[in-house]
């Protein structure tokens, strides 16, 4: 039993950080029909940028966190308008998709002039301590992400139901030319929606940094998983993503345990790919009306 | 207006051109030893006999990539070497210029490489493999090329077994290596239940399959082997769970940094303390970034450490030099003491080899002399009579090894052999 | 200087052929000419065109971006390693069978991706390009894992053992047969579908193109092609390792057929060039893969045609112009256009009737028992304000949406399609209300594809040039002018079909609607945006087609025009018939004025 609970625990940690960084997809997707497709290396600076603050400014760690989330927020501001304004014209534009792809590389490979190659980790306020439940262990700064990404996520709801930005942000999800009409511009809906975006992805690195060793190479294969969990989900419905993320961390764990390691891997993209067959738009995607060519 | 934005685009356009024209300008000028030497096709190499011209020696090196941190160490160790050599005037009077080029840990840019070393730069002789899967493209095209090369690092048995006349080995061959773990282990923790835990790249590997067929050949087999993927991975709960549920009380431990503490992380959590034995990977400061305290009493096989008091003379020298250089000491040992050595015993061959100016001549000469006559060199890692031999083109054996520990946060050489 | 170009012109067919003989011979002679060191990149330029060909087609033809080709490359490699490593076999008969599992794989991701589209589709193929490098990493016995497969043996013929001369040579020869197979195929009816259906997949279909036929000829192509490709490296490598075969290797293959220009014939090369070259030259220690990022994202940037295309565009408008200058080639006016229509129907007297329509869209019920008949040869008109259920109907009528209630049939039998293009087949055509010309096409090509549905040739033959594929091609070409004259177009046929005026476009569109030969035409608002005189022609057009014992069911809002040309008038208001019958009576009837204007205009009026 005690094994089951942490395995679960240990899912759930990892499944968190896999739920923040793809919401980051989705929050812009469903806004003008974009993403960053170097959200990873974006979590990876916030990562990076904290343990760069708290190890090397001395700087304390809220005082890091906030900064190192406000500069990420503030580089996909600048990704936005650069890589992708350009390119969103149509439902077939697809060379955002690549122009952000292009900044990911460009993003890393300065990382790695400015940082050098380490890898480092923040040390936790809550120490390094272990938890220990009916004998599962964990420790605090990681059980700690759990309510923090749950805090990070409640904002984030309250933010889109009561304030106008989030008002206008569902609006324009909902109907673009609509709010052009309004006299609202939608371009600058879409870069509040980067901001955010961006926001997740630095407060998701600066909290992976607490507990696992961040180096400048991580964004990549982090912006994969996340992918999948889009892909699993349908980009398009957050609440599904951050359902994804979640049910993705525990059912590695799970499958590593209980299956194979080795094989691990390959599980979960059958899984996933079993799950592209059935449904192309994913799981929990919200379909509009089918036209049959 | 259209005209304007299609004349706007053509200017950017040739800014851009120009761009990576004065940057590929700027490139050709930052290697270290541009021969100059383009003239194409295999004609032989014109005389380089004059005294004035550098030595060339291709360094085969990984500046970026996920690994970039650690490969840096060979390349360190290296120049180390190069300096000390150039200033006791080099070898007949000819200084000794370094060919730097980065693989990327890309297997199809590592062949590039080899061929840019021979056919291009014109090197004597060149150095590398800290990348297993760029060493084993590299190896086909070095005998093609009929280019003496020094793996330093890669542990892939295959590099420089038979078959391989060209490729050298100062490195810590995955099966010698665990020939020693495994006695290591008998003999101090007096068991053989070993579990093996090890990243699924080429490093990992090749240990596991070495830990195998040496436990295989004394009718033995680990109790898991279990694998992680060293940048994905950040959860190993299931590995060590699997692990311990084996009934292992040894874990062979073959990740590179982080996702070794990872590991550690793991036990801690699952509450199970056995003893943990790896290699260059566990000595990397990575391990004891994310486990803190965990890492203390962790085992890393390695060739040298410069953590204590050098007892060698040669050690002190390049410890000495490492740290003027680069103000630290270096990250791997083994890694940065390999690639000293080798590249010192590369220097030692061209200098009893004597130099023709014909090329392919030299390149067989220098090749011929390693393998039969380089010996005796007083390095780093030990002193050898021999060095190599045909029949053993790898430089380290069970004897080379020192046996470290982490101690108080510092990687220590162990009071267990 | 003028007189010159011409002739130049003239001959640019045979100027293009020897100048790219020149070069080819140039390029074989290459091994001996240059150090294994510049060969080496030559070489692995070559297998890049050979992939990146195919994923041309995939990428500029179908519109489909593959981010996950390397693992279709892995395949290839992987396969015919294998088999040549552990089975003995040739390397002749190992490549084969490494085409043919890319092949199947590449068939497996077809599937879901084709199904998808946009960035879903892109992410669809990262997706499977992971799973592959994982198997690649994971499946010991057959990859070797994460050391790759050594030793591969070179490929051997007669006794002769290759080296990197001639493996170049190898490869220097599929890459020009590739070269000319894309070519190929660009001028045929696949190349023009998968250009349309990637332009506007509803107004291809509405030809009766495929989409899904389309897009998977594309995707085998290219799949097969890079499994080539890669069972040609590993063999001249000796060795391959799943590091190669990453996302990244996929970013670089898109990169090359961006940089080069997506759609052109020598673009992959251009690209392949200096995507190779580019690492060699640029050897500084710090920043390479920042500033390798940074021309990647400046070519997307200012030079989205890529540099063979920007440079195409620009040449192409040149030549034009001189082209023009000269005097065109008089055409012979063949006055057969009635076996244009072959299929002059024995429908009898109705053509298509309706009972009990009904069509929801969630809650909102935009057709209401829509009941009415079409006589055969007859034009019926379809009017009534906007918002009435008009286009939603010719929808119905055409296959784009199922009716929720009510029966359908053609010529008296049930009409029930399934989707747009299955109309086709069955005598059904089509214009949009807004132009869906397609844009790259030319003018006489975009007649062209309308005649993809219903001569089906074959892929084979398009790729190869057979003389029965070059036979099809003279046929369609001359029916597709004979179109043009009938609609009366005596513009430029040559000319991209983005720079026709707006008039002229719906004109074309409807000659492309009738190169399926239909017995029913549906124009949605055909005269809108259109001049006085436009709508005179367009007036004379249905009449011959009438003539011609073709059916029109017509919407249109000028109602002059409607007056003069319909015989029958259906009005409709919310989704409702009000009435049918003679344009006179409806259009004088009080429900239809109230309809339009308003119950108080009538009442004023009144």
């Amino acid at each position: 039993m005690s094994l089951v609970l942490q395995l679960m625990i240990s899912g759930l940690a990892v499944g968190c950080l896999y739920a923040l960084i793809a919401l980051g997809y989705s929050l812009t997707y469903v806004v003008n029909g974009t993403l960053n497709m170097s959200q990873g290396q974006l979590v990876m600076l916030g990562g990076v940028i904290m343990f760069g603050f708290t190890s090397h400014a001395h700087l304390p760690f809220l005082v890091s966190f906030a900064l190192a989330a406000a500069l990420v927020a503030l580089l996909n501001l600048g990704i936005e308008r650069l890589a992708i304004r350009k390119f969103d014209r149509g439902p077939n534009a697809i060379e955002w998709v690549l122009s952000t792809i292009a900044v990911g590389i460009i993003i890393q490979d300065v990382a790695l002039y400015f940082n050098g190659p380490d890898e480092g980790v923040t040390p936790s306020p809550v120490g390094d301590g272990m938890l220990r439940i009916m004998g599962a262990g964990v420790y605090w700064k990681e059980f700690v992400f759990l309510p923090v990404v749950a805090l990070l996520l409640v904002g984030l709801i309250v933010f889109y139901k009561k304030s106008h930005w989030g008002l206008w942000l569902r609006a324009t999800a909902d109907n673009r030319t609509a709010i052009e009409i309004m006299g609202v511009s939608s371009n600058k809906i879409v870069a509040v929606a980067y901001v955010l975006s961006g926001l997740l992805a630095g407060l998701g690195g600066a909290l992976m940094s607490t507990n696992y060793a961040v180096s400048v190479d991580i964004g990549l294969a982090l912006g994969l998983k996340a992918i999948s969990v889009a892909i699993l989900a349908g980009v398009n419905n957050p609440k599904g993503i951050v359902a994804a993320g979640l049910i993705l961390g525990i059912a590695e764990v799970f499958i590593g345990q209980y299956i194979s390691t080795a094989f691990r891997e390959m599980f979960v993209y059958g899984m996933v790919i079993l799950v592209l067959y059935w449904k192309p738009a994913g799981l929990f995607n919200t379909s509009k009306t089918v036209i049959k060519v | 207006m259209m005209k304007m934005a299609k004349g706007k685009r053509w200017f950017t356009g040739l800014v851009v051109a120009a761009m990576v024209g004065v940057l590929a300008g700027c490139g050709a000028s930052d290697n270290n030893g541009e021969n100059g030497g383009t003239a194409g096709a295999n004609a032989p190499a014109a005389t380089s006999e004059a005294s004035s011209d550098p030595i060339l020696i291709g360094m085969s090196t990984e500046a970026t990539g996920d690994n970039a941190m650690n490969s840096v160490n060979l390349y360190q160790g290296v120049q180390v070497a190069v300096d000390q050599i150039n200033a006791k005037g080099g070898i007949h009077g000819r200084q000794v210029e370094l060919v730097v080029r980065d693989t990327e840990q890309n297997p199809t840019r590592g062949i590039s490489i080899i061929r840019d070393f021979s056919q291009k730069e014109k090197v004597l002789a060149a150095i590398g493999g800290f990348h297993s899967t760029v060493m084993l493209a590299q190896s086909p095209v070095i005998m093609e090329e009929k280019l003496a090369f020094m793996v330093a690092t890669s542990n892939v048995p295959a590099s420089v077994e038979s078959g391989m006349p060209w490729t050298f080995g100062v490195r810590m061959n995955a099966n010698i290596t665990a020939q020693y773990a495994l006695t290591f282990i008998e003999k101090h923790f007096q068991t053989n239940k070993i579990a093996i835990l090890h990243e699924n790249g080429g490093y990992g590997k090749g240990a596991a399959a070495a830990m195998t067929k040496v436990l295989e050949e004394k009718g033995l087999k680990p109790t898991a082997v279990e694998t992680f993927d060293n940048a994905k991975d950040k959860d190993m709960t299931a590995q060590v769970n699997r692990a311990k549920e084996s009934g292992a009380e040894v874990i062979y431990l073959f990740g590179q940094g982080a996702a070794n503490g990872y590991v550690l992380q793991a036990m801690d959590k699952l509450g199970w303390k056995v003893p943990v034995v790896g290699e260059n990977g566990t000595a990397n400061k990575g391990i004891q970034e994310v486990g803190k305290e965990l890492a203390n009493g962790v085992y890393a096989i390695q060739t040298a450490n410069f953590n204590v008091e050098q007892t060698r003379e040669p050690a002190k020298a390049f410890i000495t030099d490492f740290e003027a250089k680069f103000g630290h000491l270096p990250t791997t040992f083994a890694s940065a003491a390999q690639g000293y050595d080798g590249a010192m015993l590369l220097f030692q061959a061209i200098e009893k080899a004597g130099l023709t100016g014909d090329l392919e001549k030299d390149r067989q000469a220098i090749r011929d002399t390693l393998e039969s006559g380089v010996g005796p060199y007083s390095g780093v890692i030990r002193d050898w009579e021999q060095v190599f031999t045909a029949e053993n083109h790898d430089a380290i054996d069970v004897n080379s090894y020192l046996m470290c520990v982490w101690k108080d946060g510092k990687l220590v050489v162990s009071d267990l052999q | 200087m003028n007189s010159f170009l011409q002739l130049g012109l003239r001959y640019r067919g045979t100027a293009a052929v020897t100048s790219a003989a020149i070069i080819v011979a140039l390029l074989a002679a290459c091994p001996w000419l240059m150090d294994t060191y510049y060969l080496n990149l030559l070489f692995m330029i070559g297998t890049f065109v050979i992939t990146c060909t195919g994923m041309n087609l995939l990428i500029g033809y179908c519109g489909i971006v593959s981010i996950g080709h390397a693992g279709l490359m892995a395949t290839g490699a992987y396969v015919s390693s294998y088999l040549s490593t552990q089975a003995g076999l040739s390397f002749w008969v190992v490549a084969l069978a490494g085409m043919l599992m890319s092949l199947v794989i590449g068939s497996l991701i077809a599937i879901p991706t084709i199904k998808a589209g946009g960035v879903y589709l892109s992410m669809i193929t990262i997706a499977f390009g992971v799973v592959i490098h994982e198997v690649l990493i994971r499946w010991d016995a057959f990859t070797g894992g994460p050391l790759g497969i050594s030793g591969i043996p070179k490929p051997e013929l007669g006794g002769y053992r290759f080296d990197l001369k001639s493996m170049y040579l190898l490869v220097l020869a599929v890459s020009v047969l590739v070269l000319v197979l894309i070519r190929n195929l660009r001028r045929s009816a696949w190349g023009r579908a998968m250009i349309a259906t990637k332009e506007n997949e509803i107004a291809a279909a509405s030809l009766g193109i495929r989409k899904f036929a389309v897009q998977y000829a594309g995707f085998a192509f290219s799949a097969v092609l890079a499994g080539l490709s890669g069972a040609i490296y590993a063999h001249a490598n000796s060795f391959i390792s799943p590091d190669t075969y990453h996302f990244q290797t996929s970013v670089q293959l898109v990169l090359i057929v961006i940089l080069g220009g997506a759609g052109t014939v020598l673009g992959p090369v251009v690209g392949a060039t200096i995507l190779v070259f580019l690492p060699e030259l640029l050897q500084m220690e710090k920043l390479r893969m920042a500033l390798y990022g940074g021309i990647m994202f400046a070519v997307l940037f200012f030079l989205p045609k890529g540099i063979v295309g920007t440079a195409g565009q620009l040449l192409g408008r040149k030549i034009r112009g001189y082209a023009k200058t000269g005097p065109s080639p008089a055409r012979e006016r063949n006055s057969e256009t009635p076996q244009l229509f072959a299929h002059a129907s024995s429908s009898g007297a109705v053509m298509l009737e309706l009972n009990g329509i009904h069509k929801h869209f969630g809650g909102l019920h935009a057709l209401k028992d829509v009941s009415f008949s079409v006589a055969t040869g007859a034009v019926h008109s379809l009017v009534g304000p906007n918002g009435a259920g008009k286009t939603t109907l010719l929808n119905v009528i055409s296959g784009l949406y199922s009716a929720n209630q009510g029966t359908l049939s053609l010529r008296g039998k049930s009409l029930n399609p399934r989707s747009l293009s299955d109309v086709t087949m069955l005598g059904i055509a089509r214009t949009f209300q807004h132009s869906r010309l397609f844009k790259e096409l030319t003018v006489l090509e975009n007649v062209m594809v309308g005649m993809a549905g219903r001569r089906r040739v074959g892929f084979a033959h398009a790729l190869l040039h057979t003389p029965k594929q070059r036979r099809d091609e003279r046929v369609m070409e001359e029916r597709a002018h004979l179109l043009l004259d009938l609609i009366g177009y005596e513009g430029d046929r040559d000319m991209p079909a983005s720079q026709l005026p707006y008039g002229h476009q719906r004109m074309v569109e409807i000659a492309r609607a009738l190169a399926t030969e239909p017995d029913l035409l549906l124009l949605d608002e055909p005269a809108a945006g259109m001049t006085a005189a436009e709508i005179g022609q367009l007036e004379q057009l249905l009449r011959k087609l009438t003539a011609y014992g073709l059916t029109i069911i017509l919407i249109e809002h000028h109602m002059d025009f409607v007056q003069r040309i319909s015989d029958t008038v259906t009005v409709l208001d919310f989704g409702k018939v009000i009435g049918t019958g003679k344009p006179e009576e409806m259009l004088t009837d009080p429900r239809v004025i109230q309809a339009y204007l308003g119950a108080e205009e009538v009442a004023a009026g009144a």
